[in-house]
């Protein structure tokens, strides 16, 4: 029995099946002349064959996944790419070290640019490993293939491995490292999947070792006995019942509700952050018009914020009426049409 | 100014062009014209608006 954070809710049981670590170089080796040509070609084949099998993993998906895993084959094909790495390896440098530096050059030039630029080095990096792996003939790193359903193991998941997970294929999930805010344990709460993250001993877990994740317990138990399956099965099966029956629109408890404040809209549109200023005039341009507003009448939310932030969009938590609100109205608050 | 090969997915993003800047694209041979003109329309329309 392993004990972490259990995330999200319910349970489910299913065989564990690791993702790989990332490869480990060994120290750097001078190639001797007559390995030069066959280094080359193993490198450049390495690269095609990574890209390969994600355009072929891209043709079974749809959606985010498929265009991740199509953009990555088109980086991990790019001519580019394997020249600068063939180059290295005529230099006389090793394969593993000729992908890892021919990566690293493109990952710092993307670091250099900054913001979401410098956000695609997991991308790289991700690429980099697994053509190093393919290289040296060891385990692929990333998400296992196993063609059937399974509870993804890891020490964490990284954000490229989250957005590929199938979720007709993953269970639960398993890591070794995170808390209640990681990446894994927002993915599990969107997935409505059961979650054990921050379970310190996670690592031990053979491939195809059943576990049984129970969120609410924070436990992963191994080797579960039938009937203990049966029985969690049987009480996951009444929980989605249970939450099968609460329908209908949500409400807080006193019926006053303001919707989400959806700031990032200030950040659309434009190349740079907005300053402090700014954003404290617009929050506060909103804010005033809810003065007063907090204890009687129906709320108003603010849906949506013109990419241009000439004009918002309300709409009325009592009787969902939207209209659109100049700007230029902002001191007069919203129309008083339905308060 | 800097150039990068259009062909080359990563050495085009390594360009770092931000919102707002100016992008000079060149191609040349057979159905040069129209390539350039179809990426041009591509990139003057915002790629991040629903469609």
């Amino acid at each position: 029995m392993l004990t972490g954070i259990g995330i999200g809710a319910g349970n489910a049981a299913g065989p564990a099946a690791r993702l790989a670590p990332a490869p480990v170089l060994s120290a750097p080796r001078t190639l001797a002349s007559a390995e030069v040509p066959g280094e080359a070609a193993a490198v450049r084949a390495a690269l095609r064959e990574v890209a390969t099998d994600l355009a072929e993993r891209a043709a079974t998906v749809t959606g985010a996944a498929a265009e991740v895993l199509s953009a990555n084959a088109m980086t991990a094909a790019d001519p580019a790419l394997a020249d600068r790495a063939a180059a290295l390896v005529l230099d006389g440098t090793d394969g593993a070290h000729a992908l890892t530096g021919a990566f690293g050059e493109f990952r710092a030039a993307l670091v250099a640019a900054g913001g979401y630029f410098a956000e695609r080095v997991a991308d790289l990096d991700d690429l980099r490993d697994r053509s190093v792996a393919r290289l040296l003939g060891l385990p692929m790193p990333g998400l296992p293939v196993p063609g059937h359903p399974y509870v993804p193991v890891a020490e964490d998941l990284a954000p490229a491995d989250t957005a590929l997970l199938d979720p007709g294929e993953v269970l639960a999930l398993v890591t070794e490292r995170g808390g209640p805010t990681s990446h894994t344990s927002i993915l599990a709460k969107a997935l409505r999947l059961p979650a054990g993250v921050g379970c310190a001993d996670a690592g031990a877990l053979a491939d195809g070792r059943t576990v049984l994740v129970d969120a609410a317990a924070g436990t992963v138990a191994t080797d579960p006995t039938p009937q203990a399956v049966t029985a969690a099965a049987e009480r996951e099966r009444l929980r989605r019942e249970r939450a099968g029956r609460a329908h209908g629109p949500g409400r807080t408890a006193d019926g006053e509700g303001v919707g989400l404040f959806r700031t990032e809209f200030l950040y659309l549109d434009r190349a740079e952050a907005p300053s402090v200023a700014e954003q404290t005039d617009a929050y506060r341009t909103v804010f005033a018009a809810f003065a007063g507003r907090w204890g009687g009448g129906h709320a108003h939310a603010v849906s949506a914020w013109g990419a241009t932030m000439t004009w918002w969009t309300w709409t009325c938590a009592g009787c969902a009426t939207s209209w659109p609100w100049p700007k230029s109205a902002a001191s007069s608050g919203p129309p008083a049409a339905c308060t | 100014m800097r150039g990068s090969p259009a062909r080359s997915l990563p050495s085009v993003l390594t360009l770092g062009a931000k919102h707002g800047e100016s992008l000079v694209l060149a191609a040349e041979g057979e159905g040069a014209r129209a390539a350039v003109e179809e990426l041009a329309a591509l990139v003057a329309r915002d790629l991040d608006a629903q469609e």
